[in-house]
């Protein structure tokens, strides 16, 4: 079971976690793999020159399928003595013969992955890892010295040596298997740092530590992202929180789901986005079936009418909601919908638009979907069994330590659930194939409005619908006798959809946003009274977005708590005015001010001036430097200025703000909360603007 | 249409013609490849790239929403997949097909790829349409996106161009022997716009297939005078 594996001086080390440690097997004779395809000939016809090449080891002929459509061919197999020569291999006979002729497999594949499928163990460890997290405040892993650090949850400050000796110490103590940082750069800043002081500090289970990858910036469905640089040390898997999806999402134990579904070491696992565990876990299937992973996809979609085209562009499918305020709503969810039309429609890149079958499978789209079983069904049909599995369990479990953990893989697994969808139609995705996105979203759309049309056959109004739920409230033209019980009516939809259509919560009220525009609701933006419990629901206001400021985003869910109480705007109108007043006196923290905002470019390459910009420069002049993807977060102070001077960072500990700026943000908050009530912002100024003159006339 | 001879985009005829537009290509495309596909027996062909295959424009200026049945279009994400999607068109075409299309044909093998990979993939996929143009006697109507050597190897493939250029009285078409003119409306009003050839290419098709509902529409610009 190699926890994680080391690539050393052309060996592989294995580490075990052992139940005094781990213990690390040297492995001399692992030769990485690659595989090549030819078009038009023989492949074997370029197997002595391939030899000849200095980083190649082996070649052999081998029976393999180049995709899951495919049978299997003479596939040419490479090995090569080092694992960083793949891709210069690869790309030597890549450019071998016309473009296109020679197609390689299983190039890039991480490194850690790739051991472990190669050799076909797991690595999922063999005992509970020991984390040890380690923070090192932002400034000390830029220009400035060490002066502060965490370990373990301790803080402690003195000089550089002393506190490189705190994680070394604390490090010996511990010996522990993860090594969880606030950034990958902890991991090069303690180790220069002890060099310099002279302490001698290992951090990794032997002496060094290796660099990866370097930091790069992508761009990704035209979303600027920052992937920071990923450091590694021997025997020990260093987690990145800020550069990591799952260990966030999903702690350690989630992660550990993963690391034993998809064979990815937890270090890689750590850092992989959902598509790429999504990705892996599909490698593994295909491995099983003899499928080569493509290095480029060749594979493209198959041509159609333009009027067929214009059926299945047309994305998710959402009902209109009615503006307005609704009482006594019932949401219900369908569970884990888009795995299980994969699952129950047979739907996967090889079985849609089959040569096989010349029928119209999915509805609207005339597609066909083969008989024989596809592999994405088979690959996602267990992970949506486990989930369920793993609910159940959690509603019988007591301990309140193995109910979080199984919140944490329960969690872990819905995001792979989610995106295999969106996976499908992702344009470089390994396996993803655009037409099987188009049939699932037909699907699901058929299945939406068959439900609709069931709950209001049953006496049922929909109030709003979207993808995957469905609102609903009593008719008022239907009697109550006349009106189906909401258990008979979800039984029969989720018999119909061959997907449960599960009650998801009840609702004393629910509001659903407008549009600022006015031009009907917006999509997913509402909030309401869950029913039988304290709490709220908000989805898509500001409270919920993570550019809003803490102080605003508390009001908006203070005068959501007007509105529970009175339902009127002039009730929820008169609380604004005292968060109002407390901004302008002066009386908020700065800190609960701070905006994040999500960097899309770097400072220079902004045309205008905007808030970011001045923020970006700050942090700059502190040598804090951001690149696009990365998040920076600052008060404006003075909104009317054009330079640096309009904002300060939240770590420079701004002491003022500025007032009207923030008004701005509180009174576009508080319009959320009242649009659904008929109230817009000139109604709220106005108001405002009465009472203030009421309290000029006071004094009067 | 006011009595006067009718109006015409320009005629495509066999070989490779790049379509050099101002701003985004979407609009010109769609006219010429609808006024193309009504007045021809087979399909046009679309190997799309960046999204310039939207349904929209074309159902803007198509006389009817059948056209859109006589366009058959797959989208290439990547560079691989477009080269794919060139390699596999023999399959596609024969000789009634009005025309084969690749809108920025130029944008993936520039941006997918690293720049040799890309001129080496692009230079085979311009070869392979040239030999189509040739081998079936088909229209190919290319676009570009950039101005680098890839965005050149596209020029120098195209044996003709066709200009549209922007102009206040809408998209003017210019090639070698064929240039848009100033449509008088009759009351001193010109236009060009795609509204306008919306109307055009209705009453071309009069005389191939019945419009499914006479739509009216309403020009995007008109100037009074403007002649």
């Amino acid at each position: 079971m190699p926890f994680t594996v080391d690539y050393r001086d052309g060996d592989v080390l294995a580490w075990t976690l052992t139940d005094d440690g781990a213990r690390a097997e040297v492995v001399a004779d692992y030769s990485p793999e690659l595989f090549v395809t030819r078009e038009g000939g023989p492949v074997a016809a370029c197997r002595e020159a391939v030899e000849r090449l200095p980083s190649v080891v082996t070649t052999s002929t081998e029976r393999r399928r180049r995709g899951w459509r495919s049978d299997p061919e003479d596939v040419l197999r490479v090995a090569v003595d080092d694992v960083d020569r793949l891709r210069p291999v690869a790309a030597h006979v890549r450019d071998r013969g016309e473009p296109g002729e020679y197609r390689c497999y299983d190039v890039d594949l991480t490194r850690g992955f790739r051991y472990c499928l190669d050799q076909g163990r797991s690595p999922e460890p063999a005992r509970e890892p020991r984390p040890l997290a380690i923070d090192v405040p932002e400034p000390a892993l830029g220009d400035e010295s060490l002066d502060s650090l965490s370990v373990d949850g301790e803080d402690y400050t003195g000089d550089p040596g002393d506190l490189v000796a705190r994680v070394a110490t604390a490090i010996e103590r511990a010996d522990p298997d993860v090594l969880v940082c606030n950034s990958g750069e902890v991991v090069p800043t303690l180790a220069e740092t002890a060099t310099e002081t002279g302490v001698d500090l290992q951090l990794g289970r032997r002496p060094g530590w290796q660099r990866l990858a370097g930091a790069s910036t992508y761009e990704s469905y035209g979303q600027v992202h920052h992937s920071p640089a990923r450091y590694t040390v021997p025997g020990r898997a260093v987690v990145d929180r800020s550069n990591t999806f799952f260990y966030r999402q999903a702690g350690l134990d989630g992660c550990l789901d993963l690391v034993a579904r998809s064979w990815k070491p937890l270090q890689e696992l750590a850092w992989a986005s959902i598509g790429n565990v999504l990705t892996a876990i599909q490698i593994r299937e295909a491995r099983a079936r003899g499928v080569l992973v493509p290095w480029n996809s060749y594979r493209h979609e198959f041509f159609k009418s333009a009027s067929r085209l214009h059926d299945a562009d047309r994305g998710g499918h959402t009902l209109s909601p009615a503006v307005g305020v609704h009482e006594d709503v019932h949401e219900l969810d369908f569970g884990s919908l888009y795995p299980n039309i994969i699952c129950t429609r047979n739907i996967s890149p090889e079985t849609v638009r089959c040569d096989c079958h010349d029928r119209a499978d999915v509805p609207g789209l005339g597609y066909s979907v083969c008989d024989e079983p596809g592999y994405l069904p088979d690959v996602l049909g267990p992970l949506v069994s486990a989930r369920a599995e793993m609910k159940d369990q959690r509603a019988a479990v007591t301990d309140p330590d193995r109910r979080d953990a199984l919140d944490r893989k329960v969690e872990a697994l819905k995001w792979i659930l989610v995106a295999c969808f969106g996976y499908q139609g992702f344009s470089n995705a390994k396996f993803g194939r655009i037409e099987c996105h188009e049939a699932i979203n037909a699907v699901a759309r058929e299945i939406l409005l068959d439900a609709k049309e069931t709950f209001e056959r049953g006496g049922w109004r929909v109030v709003h619908g979207i993808v995957d739920s469905l609102w609903v409230t009593a008719a008022p033209d239907v009697p109550d006798d006349e009106r189906r019980p909401l258990e008979d009516l979800a039984a029969e939809v989720s018999a119909a959809a061959e997907i449960p259509l599960e009650y998801e919560a009840t609702y004393d009220w629910l509001a659903f946003v407008p549009r600022r525009d006015g031009a009907g609701g917006a999509l997913t933006k509402y909030f309401g009274a869950v029913a039988d419990d304290e709490g709220y629901k908000y989805r898509g206001i500001e409270c919920r977005q993570d550019s809003t400021p803490p102080f605003v985003a508390d009001a908006q869910r203070d005068l959501i708590r007007v509105f529970d109480e009175s339902h009127d705007p002039a009730a929820i109108c008169a609380r604004l005015a005292h968060h109002l007043d407390r901004l302008r006196s002066g009386a908020v923290d700065p800190a609960d001010l701070a905006i994040e905002t999500h960097t899309s470019k770097a400072a220079d390459a902004y045309d205008q001036r905007t808030r970011t910009v001045a923020a970006l420069e700050r942090a700059s002049d502190r040598g804090l430097e951001r690149r696009p993807g990365q998040a920076v977060r600052y008060v404006v102070v003075d909104d009317g200025r054009g330079s640096r001077e309009r904002v300060r960072l939240a770590s420079e500990d701004p002491g003022e703000y500025d007032e009207s700026f923030y008004a701005d943000l509180l009174v576009r908050a508080a319009e959320s909360v009242v649009s659904p009530l008929g109230w817009d912002r000139s109604d709220l100024r106005d108001r405002l603007a009465d009472r203030t003159d009421a309290v000029l006339a006071s004094f009067r | 249409m006011h009595g006067t001879a009718l109006p015409e985009l320009p005629t495509l005829s066999p070989g490779v013609q790049l379509l050099d537009t101002d701003g985004r290509a979407t609009g010109p495309l769609a006219a010429l490849v609808v006024d193309q596909v009504i007045g021809a027996d087979g399909p046009a062909v679309w190997v799309d790239s960046r999204g310039h295959a939207q349904t929209g424009p074309l159902l803007d200026v198509a006389p009817s929403d059948r056209v859109l049945d006589r366009i058959r279009v797959a989208r290439g994400f990547t560079a691989h997949q477009h080269f794919a999607l060139v390699q596999s068109l023999p399959e596609q075409i024969d000789e009634d097909t009005a025309l084969l299309v690749l809108p920025a044909m130029d944008a993936p093998y520039r941006d997918d790829v690293g720049q040799r990979e890309g001129e080496r993939l692009c230079l085979r996929s311009l070869a392979t349409v040239a030999r189509i143009a040739r081998e079936y006697d088909v229209p190919v109507l290319l676009t570009r996106t950039g101005t680098d050597a890839v965005a050149d190897a596209l020029a120098t493939a195209a044996d003709r161009t066709v200009e549209c250029r922007q102009t206040a009285l809408g998209p003017r078409f210019v090639t070698d022997e064929f240039e848009t003119q100033v449509y008088p409306r009759g009351d001193g009003t010109v236009q060009t716009t795609l509204a306008f050839w919306r109307r055009v290419l209705a009453a071309r098709c009069a005389g191939v297939e019945t419009p499914e509902t006479a739509t009216e529409t309403r020009p995007e610009v008109v100037f009074d005078g403007a002649h």
